[in-house]
Order: C-alpha cells, then sequence, then structure tokens
C-alpha cells in the first residue's frame, strides 16, 4: 500500500494516547470524540510524515501498527477510521482515491498541495528554472531534485500541487497522452 | 395360639376378574361369579390378617356422629358424647347388637350396619324410622327385646364363646357370613357403582375439611394483625417512650434499642391504611405521590438518593399488602412529585429507565465526583465494578457512568472484556495543552 519505501533508521515514537485503550473506541460524546478525532488525525498525520506515506487502504490498514496496538490488544475499527479519514479530508489533509468515489482508500497529504505548490515555486525561483519545462519524472525523480523535499514525492500528490500552482498562475501543465507524460512550466508569480 | 385358618376359609381370589374376595363369600364381589372350586386361595400372613379385622371389628361407633373411635376410647373423638360400652367378650355379637340398639335408641339417626366393617361398601345400610302420633315407644320396646335376646345369634354364639382365638375367628367369619346371604349380594357394575360412589364422598368429606381448616387459617390471620397492631400501640404508647428516654442502665438501652428496631420492623411491614381509589377519589393520584414519597423518602436515603422505579415500585406495594396499586396508577403518582413539591423526583435517563430520585442526594454532580474518586483510587471501572462500590442496581450503575460520559467526564473502552470507563484524558489533555502539540502543517490552514 505505500508509494514509497521509507527508510527506517529508528522506530516512530507513538504518543503516550496510543498506550490508552478508550483511543481505539470511538468516544460517544460529542465533545470527546472531537478531541479523540483531532488526535488520531495529528497520529496520522506525523506517522505518514516520519515514514514517508502517502496512501491508504482503509481495510488494510487497520491492521498496520498504527492502528492496532498489540501491546494493549486494541485496533481501531474501519467506521472509525473512515470518520477520522473524513475529518482529515475536510481539513484538505487527505482526499479519496478509492474507485466510483468510495471511501475504501485514500491519499493522505501530511504536507498539504499547497505547501508542495509553495515549495516547488521557491525552488524553481531558486534555481532559475522559470519558463522551463519539466516532465513529472524530472521533478520527482529527476537529478535536479535529489536534495529537496519533494524528491520521491507521489505523482498524484505531486499533481495536485501543481494544480494549485496552476490555479494560482505559476504554472502551465501541458497534459501528454497519460498521466506519466505531463509537462509542466513555472512562471513568475503573476 | 391359633388354628390354621383351614377351618374357616381363607381368601381367595376369583378365578375370572382375579379380584380378592372374603374366605366366605360364595360369590365373587365383584363380578358376581360363584366360587369355582379352583379357585386360588390368596395367602395373606394370617397374624396380620386376623390383626386387621379384629382392630376393624372392635370399633366403638359413636351413637351420635357414627363415628368409629378406637376400641379403648370412652368418649368420641368428633364429637366428645358418651361411648357405649363395648362387651369385649363376645366382640362380633356385642357389636352387632349395639349397631343395632343405635338404630333402635335414636331412629333418625342414620347407622351404618356394623357387618359393613369387613369393607364391603355394598353392604352399607341406613336404616331411618319416624313415627306419627305415637307408637315409637312400643317399637323401641319391641326392639329392644329383641335386640337383647339376639336370636339371630343362638345358633352360633355357643362356639363362638367356648373357642377364643382362631376358633372363635372362624365362627365370627362364618356368622358375617350368613348375614351377608341374607341380603342380595351385588356383583359387577353396581359394585363398581357404589364404590365409586363411596370414594367420592369421601373426598367430598376431606375437602369439606381442608376449607374448614382455612377459614380457621383466616380466622387466626385477621387475629394475628390485631396483635400485631396492639404491640405496635404498646410501643408508640407514652410508657414504652418513657422507657427508650430514661436508658439509664445497659440492658434499659438494649430493651429500648430492641423496641425501636421492632417499631421499625413493624413500620416496614406495611401501611396503617393505603390510600385507594375508593377512599381519595379524583385526588387518587395526588395522595397517592404523597403517601408514596412519605414511605420512600427513607429508603432513597438509604439507597444513595435513587431507586429504580420498578424496585420502588415491588417495595411499595408489600408494604400496601392487599390493596395494591396498578403500575400505570404508580407513575402516574410519581409524575406529580414535582407539582406537588415533595422532595422526591421522577427521573427519566436517555436509555428509559425511570428511577425516583432524591435531587439533593443525587444531583449529577455528585455522582460525577464520586466516580471519578472511584476512577482515580480503583482505576478504570465497568459497570458491575460500580455497581458492587456503590451497592446499586447494575442498570443504575450504567446510567451513572454514562451520565459521567454525557458530561465528558469519562471515556469509554470497548473490547471482548466489556465496557470499561476510563477517566478523560482526551478532553482533560484538550484543555491543559492545546495548541503545544501542533500538526504539522497547521499553518497552512
Amino acid at each position: 500500500m505505500t508509494t514509497t519505501a521509507a527508510s527506517m533508521d529508528t522506530e516512530f515514537q507513538f504518543p503516550e494516547i496510543y498506550n490508552f485503550p478508550p483511543f481505539f473506541t470511538r468516544q460517544p460524546n460529542d465533545s470527546t470524540w472531537k478531541e479523540q478525532r483531532r488526535m488520531w488525525c495529528d497520529l496520522i498525520l506525523s506517522y505518514y510524515k516520519y515514514n514517508n506515506l502517502s496512501s491508504m487502504t482503509l481495510a488494510e490498514a487497520v491492521s498496520d501498527p498504527l492502528f492496532n496496538n498489540k501491546q494493549i490488544h486494541r485496533s481501531l475499527r474501519v467506521d472509525t477510521l473512515r470518520e477520522v479519514v473524513e475529518e482529515l479530508v475536510k481539513q484538505g489533509n487527505a482526499c479519496w482515491t478509492g474507485p466510483k468515489n468510495t471511501r475504501d482508500a485514500c491519499l493522505i497529504f501530511w504536507r498539504k498541495p499547497e505547501a508542495w505548490a509553495s515549495i516547488i515555486h521557491q525552488w524553481a525561483s531558486e534555481n532559475g528554472m522559470f519558463n522551463m519545462v519539466f516532465t513529472f519524472f524530472e521533478l520527482a525523480n529527476g537529478d535536479d531534485t535529489v536534495e529537496q523535499e519533494f524528491h520521491g514525492l507521489d505523482p498524484l500528490t505531486l499533481r495536485r500541487a501543481l494544480d494549485v500552482l496552476q490555479g494560482q498562475g505559476k504554472a502551465q501543465l501541458f497534459v501528454g497522452t497519460s498521466d506519466e507524460d505531463i509537462g509542466v512550466k513555472f512562471f513568475h508569480s503573476s | 395360639p391359633h388354628t390354621a385358618p383351614s377351618a374357616g376359609s381363607p381368601d381367595w381370589m376369583c378365578s375370572i376378574c382375579e379380584n380378592v374376595n372374603k374366605g366366605g363369600e360364595g360369590k365373587c364381589a365383584l363380578c358376581g361369579v360363584p366360587r369355582q372350586g379352583d379357585s386360588v386361595p390368596v395367602e395373606v400372613d394370617d397374624a396380620l390378617e386376623r390383626a386387621i379385622a379384629n382392630s376393624m371389628r372392635q370399633h366403638a361407633r359413636c351413637p351420635v356422629c357414627t363415628f368409629d373411635n378406637h376400641a379403648s376410647m370412652t368418649r368420641c373423638e368428633m364429637c366428645d358424647s358418651e361411648l357405649q360400652p363395648q362387651d369385649s367378650s363376645v366382640p362380633l355379637a356385642g357389636n352387632m347388637a349395639r349397631a343395632e340398639a343405635v338404630a333402635g335408641e335414636d331412629p333418625s339417626a342414620p347407622c351404618y350396619d356394623a357387618a359393613a366393617g369387613d369393607g364391603d361398601v355394598s353392604n352399607v345400610e341406613l336404616i331411618k324410622l319416624s313415627f306419627r302420633a305415637g307408637g315409637s315407644s312400643s317399637f323401641y320396646t319391641t326392639l329392644n327385646e329383641t335386640v337383647n335376646s339376639s336370636t339371630w345369634l343362638v345358633v352360633d354364639i355357643d362356639s363362638a364363646a367356648d373357642t377364643p382365638g382362631g376358633a372363635a375367628q372362624a365362627g365370627a367369619v362364618q356368622r358375617s357370613t350368613t348375614a351377608r346371604e341374607r341380603r342380595p349380594t351385588v356383583g359387577g357394575i353396581s359394585t363398581l357403582v357404589s364404590a365409586a360412589h363411596e370414594t367420592e364422598r369421601a373426598r367430598d368429606v376431606t375437602l369439606r375439611s381442608a376449607f374448614a381448616d382455612l377459614d380457621a387459617l383466616t380466622a387466626m390471620a385477621n387475629e394475628i394483625l390485631g396483635l400485631a397492631e396492639q404491640i405496635a400501640t404498646q410501643l408508640n404508647s407514652p410508657a414504652a417512650s418513657k422507657l427508650r428516654k430514661r436508658g439509664g442502665s445497659e440492658s434499659d438501652e438494649d430493651t429500648a434499642e430492641r423496641a425501636d428496631a421492632f417499631r421499625q420492623y413493624l413500620l416496614d411491614l406495611g401501611i396503617d391504611s393505603p390510600v385507594t381509589k375508593d377512599t381519595a377519589g379524583a385526588a387518587f393520584h395526588e395522595e397517592l405521590a404523597r403517601e408514596l414519597c412519605d414511605y420512600l423518602e427513607n429508603y432513597v436515603s438509604k439507597c444513595g438518593g435513587t431507586v429504580a422505579l420498578v424496585d420502588a415500585y415491588c417495595l411499595y406495594n408489600r408494604a400496601r399488602e392487599f390493596t395494591l396499586v396498578y403500575p400505570s396508577d404508580f407513575v402516574q403518582a410519581c409524575n406529580k412529585f414535582s407539582a406537588l413539591d415533595l422532595p422526591l423526583r421522577l427521573r427519566e435517563y436517555p436509555s428509559g429507565l425511570l428511577a425516583i430520585e432524591d435531587p439533593g442526594s443525587a444531583s449529577d454532580a455528585l455522582i460525577i465526583g464520586r466516580i471519578k474518586r472511584y476512577i482515580q483510587s480503583f482505576g478504570p471501572v465497568t459497570a458491575n465494578d460500580l455497581a458492587a462500590l456503590e451497592d446499586c442496581p447494575l442498570t443504575l450503575a450504567e446510567e451513572r457512568l454514562w451520565v459521567c460520559e454525557r458530561a465528558a467526564q469519562v471515556c469509554r473502552d470497548e473490547s471482548v472484556e466489556g465496557v470499561r470507563f476510563y477517566s478523560n484524558v482526551f478532553v482533560d489533555s484538550a484543555s491543559g495543552s492545546t495548541g503545544d502539540n501542533a500538526r504539522p502543517d497547521d499553518s497552512d490552514r
């Protein structure tokens, strides 16, 4: 399910709440649930950031260590996880990617596309890349971007980020025959 | 010492219907078939048989109520009237004579023939004589003479008197046979019918006596109630309270304490004059609510301020003894608590559970405070734990935990072991450190 293999020198340090059994039960009380959901959102985002992950298939994810604490024998239910992801989508930190708009799979943006967009645009301006055409592959995997944070970014997130730049008038996308063949040209902010 | 029962005839079994007949019988009592030569004699322990026969024969029948008393009785066990002394030297003759004499003495009194003592119900006879315009005295004299001379026994009486024991026995059996043969012997269906009648009559008697017992019990119950009331008034009397007040010596205090406890029991026992629809009329529910409140107030405070409605209903109805109230009336009365400004309230929990509460001692804040303390000292609790800790019904314990949950004071952990409640770390930590652990890209939103 992960699109990018993460180099894990050290294990992710789970927060204290991860060992609190009620954390894995959907709280019926509204205010309690809001807090619980916020904590789950935080945990998912920091976990995905740490491991540099992006996509999630809900039914498979609930058996991951993130949602299944073997020490206290608790795991999150799929429908509860769906509610959490729903909230992430509402915040712009995730989007549903399941076929036919089903809510079975999603993409987690531990950094929002807008943030990626500004990072990429800054890189372009710093390196004098304006008015030049890049392919997606070059951006994500090219030699020029090895030092950059967005090196190795998964294509869907990258596309989202560039969409944002295009919307701001800072880039132009050239759509080819396939998704891989997209080209992009950066502009000064207009 | 006795001779073998060969002189008399042993009981025999009818070859047709296998009914066991008396030795002297010529026909089967059940099917009326004459005794066959090869009919099987029944082997019965002679001694036992004779003992039974003797005890049957030696009943002293009461002349007034016809009860068969034991031979040793001098007065009737049933009606206490004097029994006629029995001529023990000639048991059967005396018995029969007495039976006839009884019939003569009181013609209107029903009397069984003594010959029925052999257990054959078909031989029961009723003699009733009535006289109009005199003639009774002359009849009586004649009858008396006949009875006294016992003309029908003259032949046998010699042998019976000469040879006591087995021979007498044999003679007696023979005599009873002769007595029987004078009557038309009935067999077959009519015997069965009369046997059925007899059983029915016996059952009737049993039933009547049983119900007589019940009446007696009711009478006694009233007496006991009266007694209890009397004790209660005595305990409430000024003398008793003086005794309690004095309380100087230890024993006095002890008695006073005991008296108090006893009074409490009596109070718990019942309500003196419960409100009913008849007495209260239109104001029934209001009156009921008042009485209910008076009765339940102590109990509710003893139970930590909350009693499930069902429990309260049972308790209250038990106290009312006979004049029970309907559940609907009960709930209506409870609903009037607040309108009547009574100290109790009927509370409906979101789950639908109804409970009677004392709002002063069972406020949510108090409950939440208690449960938080429990969790602090005992760790996470289940409804079971809470029920044990608070000594309250499980349903109430659940409701209390839910009250806490709704107030966001606890949070739940559902697992295979059940639902366990923890103190609410989510809300606590949120209020303690909001924004400290800023999420990634928080600034972007």
